[in-house]
């Protein structure tokens, strides 16, 4: 794991090509050279999640740059700088809903991820546990027990992570400079719901015929076009 | 019932009347409950002991049933419901009223449920044939307005016991479903001369979106009717009859051309208006709640902006509920705002207007809510001290908070999702601890078998054993020795301890058996066995 990781960092180099793009003040090779690893398959990292929104921010690309960093957050929910530009981003946007929140309140402090590994790390404790103590009935229950509850944090986690994964964050990109409109289904022709302005936070909850379910932070639902929204992850 | 439905959880205890069915034929009986809903631990409650009166008009006659307790989650709060229930007959033809009933709650206060009226028909003639199975389908009203909440209304009544029914309900073409209030189902027995007949009722909102002629096909009920006596599993073999209701009739009127500043609100609501004080300061707070309650549906509607000339108001947050209540969609909305005087003396915020379009009118309604003049006292000033608790070398940077953090030119440029192989490295993580587990109850279960062998072998008489005395003479005596050890076990004497020891001798201490020792002990075994 940890050599797939340290190989993903030497081999990359993607993050210089687009700092040095930032630093030459060219703003729009730096998202293009960051773009790419997600147009080309390749799964982001917060990092690189946080430097796309903040370059977006600074062009004024405000519901981009939300999507970016709440993507980000989601990979780091525990970097100050990333909530700090997210914050500013939201202020610098008009009177919008509040944002869609995550699956789970717990996803704003530790990742599926992390999560996952502390349970894995307590089903192995557990394992070991039943293993040295197998003689003694002390020892099975405490090794049950520890092992139970690190089974439990696991499939918290894996439970999570694929909501998270199946249940992305959008952000309204707006209609040709308007409120996206909400629909009852996924047809343009179907009856208008709802009309949420750009920089609105939603959460998508299906994906059919080239739109979007969404729900609003408020709770409300509707069939959103998929041009008209920029998706965290 | 709509204002008292929404402000059950948050006031004071409520009463609402329920009559199942609300018509009936001479003859029948049929249901009523009065529902005493209060918030719980701290709110008034009502007796027990004495069951509120039931009022009924002269068709109809009332018998108290019994009384129940329980907890509902409403409106995302738990609410304690005490429910009284009545057995109602019909005994005239005609409308009748049943109630109101006041219930008398022990905070000295009274609570009143409004009458409900129940229609009665005439009782078929005598021989007439009445059939088994009957389905209905239908809108509540006729002719809707569009973006009115109607109530499409499905039911069987049947007299055979224990049938069920399955429904396809039509696709509902220029309607759709709010996005608030589930289908209500309601199932209940109404008591005739003839027999038990079982209703199965269900109840579904819908918003007229499409204006014209909006008739829905036939809804197709599935009747699975039991047959003969339930199996030994306590299954009973089912016939399934499909029938078809009646086309449901709707007729939907577009609104008529709209006011300005019109909500787009469709239903018969009511406005009500609260401030939490009427006497502040300058720069404190005052909660402001609007609360919306009718028939039409809240969904995605918002107050519109609200201005006061020497106050500043905020928007707080806003809860807005639905649901199918007794026979009619009721609907809620409470917008809260936060009122903060600027200036002192009088402050009167200028009404707020509401528009909304009432279906049983047929016209627009505006709604003027008024609030209070509230007294604005001068506010405090403080003594502007600012204490600081760093040293001062620590603010020697000022931060600009305004401005966006620095991009990071290294990091990982992807990251390691786990997810997709958790649940394969947690089954190895866990598999040496099951093995452990599985290894214990292995042990343990053997240990169990085998002690419960050695049980049953504990267990042969004494005459089974001298039975079949093996040929080996050590084997021999010590199927003896073992045989009175098990006959002393349950009687025990002088002979038999003189017989065991000549035994024992025989077998540990090498003396040669008396010729007549082995009848001797035959014959002591089994007498006492015998």
């Amino acid at each position: 794991m940890m050599a797939l990781w340290l190989g993903c960092v030497a081999a990359a180099g993607v993050l210089e090509d687009g700092a040095r793009a930032v630093e030459a003040g060219n703003l729009d090779e730096a998202v293009q050279v960051w773009s790419a690893v997600s147009e080309e398959g390749g799964r982001t990292s917060g990092v690189l999640a946080y430097n796309l929104g903040t370059v977006q921010l600074r062009r004024g690309e405000l519901p981009q740059a939300i999507a970016h960093l709440r993507a980000a957050a989601r990979l780091r929910p525990r970097d100050g700088a990333i909530h700090h530009n997210l914050a500013l981003s939201r202020a610098e946007l008009g009177l919008v809903p509040p944002p869609a929140p995550l699956p789970s309140a717990w996803m704003s402090v530790v990742t599926p991820g992390e999560l996952g590994l502390l349970g894995l790390l307590g089903t192995l404790l557990g394992s070991l546990l039943l293993v040295i103590g197998s003689r003694s009935a002390v020892g099975r229950i405490r090794g049950s027990a520890v092992g139970v509850l690190g089974l439990a944090v696991g499939v918290v986690a894996i439970v999570g992570g694929a909501r998270l994964e199946h249940q992305p964050i959008a952000v309204i990109l707006g209609e040709q400079g308007d409120d996206a409109v909400l629909r009852d289904a996924a047809s343009v022709n179907a009856g208008v719901r709802l009309r949420l302005p750009a920089g609105t936070e939603v959460q998508v909850q299906r994906d059919y015929a080239g739109f979007f379910l969404v729900e609003d932070g408020r709770g409300r639902r509707g069939w959103l076009a998929q041009s008209a929204a920029a998706r965290g992850w | 019932m709509v204002i008292s439905w929404c402000a059950a959880a948050a006031l004071a205890a409520t009463v609402q009347l329920q009559v199942e069915p609300e018509s009936l034929v001479a003859g029948q009986t049929g249901r009523a409950r009065v529902l005493v809903v209060s918030g719980g631990r701290g709110d008034a409650q009502a007796n027990t002991s004495r069951p509120p009166m039931l009022a009924v008009q002269d068709g109809l006659q009332a018998g108290y049933v019994g009384q129940m307790s329980k907890f509902e989650a409403r409106n995302g709060s738990i609410t304690q419901v005490l429910q009284f229930d009545y057995r109602l007959t019909a005994l005239q033809e005609g409308v009748w009223t049943v109630g109101p009933v006041q219930v008398a709650l022990d905070d000295g206060t009274t609570a009143v449920a409004r009458a409900v009226r129940v229609a009665v028909g005439p009782r078929p003639e005598l021989g007439e044939e009445r059939a088994a199975v009957v389905v209905e389908a239908g809108f509540d009203v006729r002719e809707a307005v569009e973006g009115q909440v109607v109530l499409y209304r499905y039911l069987i009544r049947t007299t055979h016991a224990g049938a069920t029914a399955e429904w396809r309900l039509p696709a509902f073409d220029g309607l759709r479903r709010p996005q608030l209030g589930k289908t209500a189902i309601r199932e209940y027995s109404v008591d005739d001369p003839d027999g038990v007949i079982q209703v199965q009722e269900g109840l579904y909102p819908l918003i007229a979106t499409g204006t014209g002629q909006r008739d829905q096909n036939a809804a197709i009920a599935t009747v699975k009717i039991p047959l003969g006596r339930a199996d030994m599993f306590g299954f009973r073999r089912v016939r399934s009859e499909p029938w078809a209701t009646e086309r449901a009739e709707l007729r939907v009127v577009p609104l008529p051309p709209p006011p300005p500043g019109y909500s787009g609100l469709v239903g018969d609501f009511e406005v009500i208006s609260r401030v939490d004080k009427r006497l502040a300061a300058v720069g404190q707070s005052i909660a402001w709640t609007v609360q919306i309650v009718g028939n039409g549906a809240l969904e995605g509607y918002s107050l519109p902006p609200y201005e006061a000339p020497g106050a500043i108001v905020y928007e707080d947050d806003s809860r807005v509920v639905g649901r199918v209540e007794g026979s009619e969609y009721v609907s809620g909305a409470a917008f809260h705002r936060v009122v903060v005087p600027t200036e002192e003396g009088a402050l009167q915020p200028p009404p707020l207007s509401l528009i909304t379009f009432s279906p049983t009118r047929r016209e627009y309604v505006t709604h003027n809510v008024d609030l209070p003049t509230i007294t604005v006292m001068p506010g405090r000033e403080g003594t502007g001290e600012v204490t600081s608790f760093g040293s001062p070398g620590d603010a020697a940077d000022p931060v600009d908070l305004a401005a966006p953090q620095e991009i990071r030119p290294t990091g990982p440029d992807t990251t390691l999702r786990l997810s997709a192989l958790m649940p394969a490295l947690l089954l190895v993580a866990a598999l040496p601890g099951l093995l452990v587990l599985w290894a214990s109850a292995a042990g343990w279960a053997l240990r169990r078998a085998r002690d419960r062998r050695a049980a049953r072998q504990g267990a042969v008489s004494p005459a089974s054993l001298v039975r079949s005395l093996p040929s080996d003479p050590e084997e021999r005596w010590a199927a003896l020795d073992a045989a009175l050890t098990a006959t002393r076990a349950s009687e025990d004497g002088p002979v038999l301890s003189a017989l065991h020891a000549q035994v024992l001798r025989v077998r540990f201490a090498g003396h040669a058996p008396d010729a007549e020792l082995e009848d001797e002990v035959l014959r002591a075994v089994r007498g006492v066995a015998a």
